[in-house]
């Protein structure tokens, strides 16, 4: 029997050990981005208030219809086999590993992929997580009556998911699919906990998902916050060290940044201030991490004519369908000052959408800034002076005589950074004779689906000016949106190919990029694809934004990353004392 | 003018038919009466500034839309009284502009409302029946909108309309505010007639065989001015307001035509940087508007018959 002050020593020893041993503290770094400097020892507890601009209709990454979703589903729902890491690779997550050729996860035809889940795990209700649960979100996303139309790539591939046992599923493609460790990075959907594959739209589970993830939604107040508590049935032992997180919706910029001043917040998305304007208003109690993100600012043209009830490539578009007038429009915006004054050094330029991740293009800009040829281009398109600084057509292409030159120019509302753009554009072609009425539409107009009437899919816009952007694995994303075949129709309702743009060399190119595992040769495929676009002036990219995050001076053990979300990494988060 | 004290309510009396005056017309009477009230006096001078300011607008060094990036974001100087915004353009200048279009908005929908009001107004009022019941009937329909949601809904179908795309966004802001504003004119007016109608001097008038038409125009109408006049103004202020509004929500006047409502939505992304971009624009709006509304006040003042004062 051990004496009272024996055994209190003794205690104090295994702790001390016990401390010395515990993994999880951030070795030192002087890397802003990364963990918030003086390294520390995570401390379990506490609680994270992070703010949204708006709230996410759906916790449910398939059927994302806008970036916010996932900056709260990758806290809960959204985390399945692997997740990217900051440097663009996949590391493995419900998966106990990467399957390749070496350790025989990948079959030598690279139709057969087998993924091992790790052992023990568990749903956030206690219910074991099998690879029936891959097989069930496989069939669910691959049917089409489930609505899934966001993180879908490669689904339509699998031909079928075979599960010897628990922990293992053995996909099989119906041909080799370069994505394939991308391919459940969305999430697992629960077999017993879901619903109808037909009635995914409408399943609870939307909106409280039984999750794998760190964190669990324990309460959604409409308007207002959504609060998610730690997961007992976390895979990773000790983690997440927080209790709990608290999404709060702040539609108002100002108001967003008020909150965090105050320290009533830690974690600010896409604050609308600079970084320096936004680090001296934090005054130490936050600072703003940028780190290069995947939103390619671009204008985009409609090449069919518009208004005229066929959504289809058949009649050119009166005034763009001459690809004069869209390089006379190219040559007429100053990139330059609109990187460095209108948008203050907070963007880097861009040319061509491939502007990040493994498959960067550096393709010089074809139509630079150049108001002389601009001019000259519109005056040889059969575009001449009119009475009010307007051209008006005469001898014009595709326009009858006397047509203005005016175009509308549509953007989403509520982003100060693109009415900025736009407003600066309009200027810009105003001062060689182009008229752009400027029109924005709420979100769901603009993104909205064929079915809604969405004018960007049905083909009743003249030039659209918006962000987008690509995830690790940009195959699927680009069939859709540059290939002749992806142009919407009600056909077609999937299709993507807004721009109703055909060209055999760009089709040639995509298919050469899906065709092959080889990422360099991946590579040199979409550069031919990014320059064929911008040979025939289809878009005009302008500039890449930084991801901007508020994080406050005491949360610790955050990486902030292009591939990621503001909550990717929310199990490694702790709070300085 | 003589005082003339004694018993009685002090009604404004008539001058001794004795004196060479000549008899006071109403817009003399009414203005005298309007000077006393010295807010409305101001009010009347500000607005009367602003008008001023407005039309002189092309006056001033700078386009309304002239973009000079390299020099946003500029405090108030001497070159620019403003400052400059987010594109280097002048502020002063803006919210000049601005002024023209808020002014303008207010205006023709002010007159859009009372014109449709007035109609609406006198022939429920005048006839009764039937065609009372019916036109109260759709203005209380009207009225029971969610005003907000309907000039948003009704902004957004107008636009595609189009006649009225190739105008600008103004001319459908003015209408739409127009179209959910005659409510209120419509039932002081419908209220007058049902007053009037029954004076000595209309059914005189019907006696010497004045159709409706005439009656309701040249005899009932002329009497109800001052009332309306009154509420027009009140008009003028919510015209005001509710277009600062539609475009503060991007549903109005579209940039880059400067409003003081999208001045406001632009500058709020940067009221800690640039807090002067909200100021002056929101500083327009209320002086507009208050001075609106003492002028209301006073010229109520001033018609109304039956006030306390000489």
């Amino acid at each position: 029997m051990l004496g009272r002050r024996c055994l209190k020593g003794l205690l104090l020893v295994a702790l001390a050990l016990s401390a010395c041993t515990a993994g999880g503290g951030a070795a030192p770094t002087a890397d802003p981005n990364v963990g918030g400097g003086a390294p520390g020892e995570p401390i379990r507890g506490g609680t994270v208030v992070l703010i949204i601009p708006e709230e996410p209709t759906t916790l449910n990454r398939y059927l994302a219809d806008a970036a916010i979703v996932r900056q709260v589903a990758d806290a809960t729902s959204g985390v399945g086999l692997t997740t990217p890491n900051e440097q663009g690779e996949f590391t493995p997550r419900l998966a106990a590993e990467l399957p390749t050729e070496a350790n025989g996860g990948l079959s030598a035809d690279k139709k057969t992929v087998t993924w091992k889940l790790r052992p023990g795990l568990k749903w956030s209700d206690g219910a074991p997580l099998t690879s029936a649960d891959v097989k069930w979100t496989w069939e669910v996303i691959s049917n089409p009556a489930s609505g899934a139309f966001s993180e879908t790539d490669g689904f339509g591939l699998i031909e079928a998911i075979e599960t010897p046992d628990e922990t293992t599923a053995v996909v099989k493609y119906a041909q080799p699919f370069t994505g394939y460790l991308s391919q459940f990075a969305a999430g697992l959907l629960p077999k017993h906990a879901s619903g109808a594959a037909e009635a995914m739209a409408s399943w609870d589970w939307n909106r409280r998902p039984v999750a794998a993830g760190p964190f669990v939604v324990t309460e959604w107040k409409s308007g207002e916050s959504i609060t998610l508590d730690r997961n007992p049935n976390y895979y990773e032992a000790g983690k997440p060290y927080l209790d709990r997180l608290i999404f709060r919706i702040i539609p108002e910029p100002a108001a967003q940044s008020a909150v965090m001043k105050q320290g009533d917040a830690q974690v600010h998305l896409w604050p609308g201030e600079d970084k320096a304007d936004y680090d001296a208003l934090m005054a130490g109690q936050a600072a703003q991490q940028l780190v290069p993100g995947i939103w390619n600012m671009a204008i985009d043209f409609n090449l069919s004519r518009p208004g005229d009830d066929d959504p289809g490539a058949g009649a050119p578009h009166p005034i763009l369908g001459d690809v004069r007038v869209r390089q006379a429009i190219a040559h007429a915006i100053d990139y330059d000052t609109l990187v460095r004054d209108v948008m203050r050094g907070q963007v880097a330029p861009s040319t061509n959408p491939f502007a990040y991740g493994w498959y960067r293009c550096d393709l010089p800009r074809l139509y630079g800034y150049d108001v002389e040829k601009a001019k000259q281009l519109l005056t040889e398109a059969g575009w001449v002076e009119g009475p009010d600084g307007i051209r008006v057509a005469q001898g014009a292409l595709n326009a009858p005589d006397g047509t203005r030159l005016s175009l509308e120019l549509q953007g989403y509302t509520s982003f100060e950074p693109l009415q900025r753009t736009e407003e600066f554009i309009v200027e810009n072609l105003k001062a060689v004779g182009v008229e752009a009425r400027l029109q924005n539409y709420d979100f769901s107009i603009i993104f909205g689906s064929y079915s809604d009437g969405s004018p960007r899919l049905v083909g009743d816009y003249d030039m659209l000016i918006f962000d987008r952007g690509f995830s690790l694995e940009p195959q699927g994303e680009v069939e859709n949106t540059w290939k002749s075949t992806s142009i919407p129709g009600p056909d077609n309702v999937d299709g993507g190919n807004y721009f109703r743009w055909i060209n055999a060399e760009a089709d040639a190119a995509i298919e050469a990029a899906g065709a092959t595992f080889d990422q360099a040769a991946r590579r040199d495929a979409y550069c031919r694809l990014g320059e064929q676009i911008a040979q025939d002036a289809v878009q005009i990219y302008l500039y890449l934004f930084q991801d901007g995050y508020g994080m406050a001076a005491n949360l610790r053990g955050y990486t902030v990353s292009t591939w990621g979300s503001m909550s990717w990494d929310a199990q490694n988060w702790w709070l300085d004392q | 003018m003589t005082e003339l004290a004694g018993p009685g309510p002090a009604l404004p009396l008539l001058e001794p038919l004795a004196t060479a005056h000549a008899p006071e017309t109403l817009g003399a009477l009414v203005w005298r009466r309007f000077r006393r009230h010295r807010l409305a006096l101001a009010s009347l001078a500000a607005l009367g500034g602003l008008i001023l300011a407005a039309l002189l607008a092309p006056l001033s060094p700078y386009s309304p839309t002239g973009q000079k990036p390299a020099e946003a974001f500029r405090p108030p100087s001497a070159a620019h009284w403003f400052g400059t915004d987010e594109l280097g353009r002048d502020v002063f200048t803006r919210i000049l502009y601005g002024g023209r279009i808020s002014l303008l908005v207010g205006l023709c929908s002010t007159l859009l409302a009372l014109a449709l009001g007035v109609l609406v107004g006198a022939l429920a009022g005048y006839y009764g029946g039937w065609l009372d019941n019916g036109l109260m009937r759709l203005t209380d329909a009207f009225l029971s909108f969610p005003t907000t949601f309907v000039l948003i809904l009704l902004s957004a179908l107008l636009r595609d309309l189009p006649f009225l795309a190739l105008r600008s966004s103004v001319a459908v802001v003015a209408v739409v505010i127009g179209l959910l504003a005659w409510m209120w004119p419509a039932r002081l007016v419908r209220g007058l007639f049902l007053t009037l109608r029954e004076r000595d001097f209309v059914s005189a008038s019907r006696a010497l065989g004045a159709g409706d038409g005439r009656i309701i125009f040249r005899h009932i109408l002329p009497n109800c001015l001052g009332p309306i006049l009154v509420n027009g103004t009140l008009e003028m202020a919510f015209a005001i307001i509710t277009e600062s509004g539609l475009s503060y929500l991007g549903f109005g006047v579209q940039p880059p035509t400067p409003s003081w409502g999208n001045i406001l939505a632009s500058a709020q992304t940067h009221v800690f940087r640039a807090p002067w971009l909200a100021v002056f624009p929101g500083l327009m709006i209320f002086i507009t508007v208050m001075a609106i509304n003492y002028i209301g006040d006073g010229l109520r003042d001033a018609l109304d018959p039956y006030t306390v004062r000489a």
